[in-house]
């Protein structure tokens, strides 16, 4: 199978491109001297000696949020060419692929709070917790991370990236281990999934997304808890235990 | 000081270190298509040296550093800078060519131009090569070369029937095989003497076998599917499998009322007039489950109750989906081997004849599914098809089947020493299989996968 790649480009002012899309993909920027680009604080894989890395939080809020999410971390580092330009290479830590989405300062993105990989100068990345209204939830809840502004975000998956197109007037129902990212425009409802979803018990998620079109949705073909749960029962030493 | 050059005529260039070679063209997408310069470093046999000596899109510099290609501004969409004081002394000149995706013709671009710039950007020559009646979509513009130790350009202009993977071929880049054919269905066929270029097409990324494909991402969004819909001849419904290989991902879409089972697990996605209900399959299943300690054979029932719907469904592990069309002869289906069905397909489990009575503990679960209609397999891996001709015989470890022809006589077997693969897995499982019929196998085994993971894993808790 090919593992193809984009065209070195510049959108939303910056220059870049996706190299082997696919399973193992690998984002590569180049950075003007001064300019920087934000990312996941574990994704960088290489750059020039121009570049810096600072580590940052984003916005004022996340601390105190940061400490709310039991075992995410919500820092970022900031890859700076301040000694003059360079070129970075950043990739997530799990097998999949990388989208590419380009903000033009109307839309703004939901991102599964692991979904974030990567965002140039002009995107702000704030967190916010999901509208429980129903109160369905105990435990951390559903955070997810907002990106607004005008440039180039990189959101990460777990399995192939597919876009679901959903026309005006009609829905689509996604399992949440299986969301990406999607227009905040975009009418949704979370939705404890019915009793006759066995996918809760195993995948231990009992939730769902209901998305009311127009808009695109990007999703992951595969789950990274159904992932656990089919890898666990194969680890010949902890087999005993079953949860 | 600028020269219009006619085809076939050539000038000098001057004694100078750099210059670079400005290529445009109106409108940016030719007939909906990308345009993509590219530059073959070729030797006195008018072949590159090796894969770097092609600049494209995916691999912009030549590995000798002499020849780049980057995208300009103004009437240029790009420059190919070429440093000729260090282009190596093997390479005897230099072709520039300009090539369209998909099925369309350079006629229907405009103002097709290459011009010479010296370093500082002043223009030496140009050429125009005439399209208006190009049927081809790839086209050398002109070379840059040596003779007797004077760098010349010459303005060539020859089409080339087929894009740039022909191009590339004839050059001698090793190409891979052209992909699938991405998303979008085809315009209307393609004229059957042309080799039709994917409309997906290119990385320069040499691959472990030195092969280069032309595979090319889109800049944002998702990749192709790489996959169509299919009308299903048996089940009356179309489905599609999207992103073929490691991640797949099966939709079908029902009609009004048509129902599909699927593993617990499977759903993805679904249209709101979708309904589920979990389910266990067979009066006999419930108990089964529990013997067949941690597997989950429950199912899921996906039922279009409100109008027509579509479902997308994935397999829990890495690994690819195979589409049956089962009609007469059933199919024998590994119990993790078994992603959906639709609703005429009748799923039972069992368990194997154990005649030799070499098992001890879970044992050898089994689904049969038969009726007329169609089944999706999963696999950790690839699944690949063995077909047996009658009295043709096949032994594969158990770990690696999938599924098998019903109507295929097949006996299990104790792995005697001989074969490695029993000691390895820890399997002492076999089967023998006897033709005529089908095999489907995976290319990986769930139960090696997790020996050889456990070794990476962290202790402690």
């Amino acid at each position: 199978m090919a593992a193809p790649s984009s065209d070195l480009q510049t959108l939303g002012d910056l220059t870049f491109r996706v190299l082997y899309r696919g399973a193992f993909a690998l984002l590569e920027v180049h950075l003007r001297a001064g300019q920087s680009v934000k990312a996941q604080s574990d994704a960088m894989v290489a750059m020039d000696a121009t570049v810096d890395v600072e580590g940052k939080m984003e916005g004022g809020l996340l601390g105190g949020i940061g400490r709310m999410f039991s075992g995410e971390s919500f820092f970022f580092q900031t890859l700076r060419a301040s000694r003059g330009p360079g070129v970075a290479h950043l990739a997530p830590a799990q097998p999949g692929d990388l989208l590419p989405i380009e903000l033009d300062g109307m839309t703004t993105y939901v991102l599964q709070k692991d979904g974030f990989l990567a965002a140039s100068e002009g995107v702000e990345l704030s967190t916010t917790a999901q509208n429980l209204t129903r109160g369905l939830f105990s435990g951390e809840g559903f955070f997810v991370l907002k990106a607004r502004g005008k440039g180039m975000l990189f959101a990460e998956s777990y399995g192939a990236i597919h876009e679901l197109d959903v026309p005006a007037g009609e829905e689509m129902i996604v399992d949440n281990g299986h969301l990406v990212a999607w227009p905040e425009s975009m009418h949704y409802k979370l939705e404890k999934a019915s009793s006759g979803w066995i996918s809760s018990f195993t995948s231990g998620e009992g939730l769902v997304c209901r998305f009311r079109g127009p808009g695109k949705v990007y999703i992951q073909s595969r789950n990274p808890a159904a992932f656990g749960a089919w890898v666990r029962p194969l680890l010949p030493n902890r087999r005993s235990g079953s949860s | 000081m600028s020269r219009e050059l006619q085809q076939g005529a050539n000038i000098p260039l001057p004694e100078i270190p750099e210059i670079t070679l400005g290529i445009g063209w109106e409108p940016e997408k030719p007939g909906g298509q990308d345009a993509d310069p590219s530059a073959f470093l070729l030797g006195a046999d008018q072949r590159v040296g090796g894969d770097e000596d092609f600049v494209f899109y995916n691999n912009p510099r030549s590995a000798c550093g002499s020849v780049q290609m980057a995208r300009a501004s103004g009437s240029d969409r790009q420059h190919c800078r070429i440093r000729l004081g260090s282009v190596p002394p093997r390479v005897d000149r230099i072709a520039l060519c300009l090539t369209l995706f998909g099925n369309c013709s350079l006629a229907q671009a405009r103002s097709l131009h290459i011009r010479v710039l010296d370093g500082q950007g002043g223009e030496l020559a140009v050429f125009r090569p005439p399209t208006a009646q190009m049927r081809e979509a790839a086209l050398i513009l002109g070379e840059v070369y040596r003779r007797n130790n004077q760098w010349k350009f010459r303005a060539v202009g020859q089409g080339f029937a087929g894009g740039l993977g022909p191009l590339a071929r004839n050059f001698g880049v090793a190409v891979e095989d052209e992909p699938a054919e991405a998303t979008p269905p085809p315009p209307p066929p393609p004229a059957p003497s042309r080799a039709a270029p994917s409309s997906s097409t290119a990385s320069a990324a040499a691959t472990a076998t030195g092969v280069m494909s032309l595979a090319k991402a889109p800049a944002t969004g998702a990749l192709p599917t790489g996959s169509r819909p299919v009308q299903s001849r048996v089940a009356g419904l179309s489905y599609e499998l999207l992103y073929q290989g490691a991640y797949a991902l099966a939709r079908v879409d029902l009609p009004a009322g048509r129902m599909l089972r699927a593993q617990s697990d499977a759903m993805v996605a679904m249209s709101p007039t979708v309904e589920v209900a979990g389910k266990m399959e067979g009066g006999l299943m419930g108990g089964l489950g529990r013997l067949v300690s941690g597997e989950s054979l429950f199912l899921q029932t996906l039922t279009a109750k409100h109008g027509a719907g579509s479902v997308y469904f994935a397999p829990a592990s890495p690994g690819d989906i195979a589409a049956v069309e089962l009609d007469g002869d059933g199919l024998i289906i590994q119990k993790d081997g078994f992603l959906a069905s639709t609703e005429e397909v009748h799923v039972n489990t069992q368990i194997q004849n154990l005649a030799q009575g070499i098992f001890s503990g879970e044992g050898f679960f089994i689904l049969k599914a038969e009726g007329r209609g169609l089944v999706f397999l999963e696999s950790y891996g690839a699944i690949h098809r063995l077909e047996l001709g009658p009295g043709e015989q096949k032994i594969v470890d158990n770990g690696h089947l999938v599924a098998w022809s019903r109507s295929m006589d097949y006996r299990l077997e104790s792995a005697n020493i001989g074969i490695v693969a029993a000691l390895t897995s820890g399997e002492a499982i076999v089967c023998r299989f006897q033709g005529p019929g089908t095999i489907y196998i995976q290319t990986r085994q769930g139960k090696q996968f997790g020996v050889w993971l456990s070794q990476f894993l962290p202790t402690g808790k």
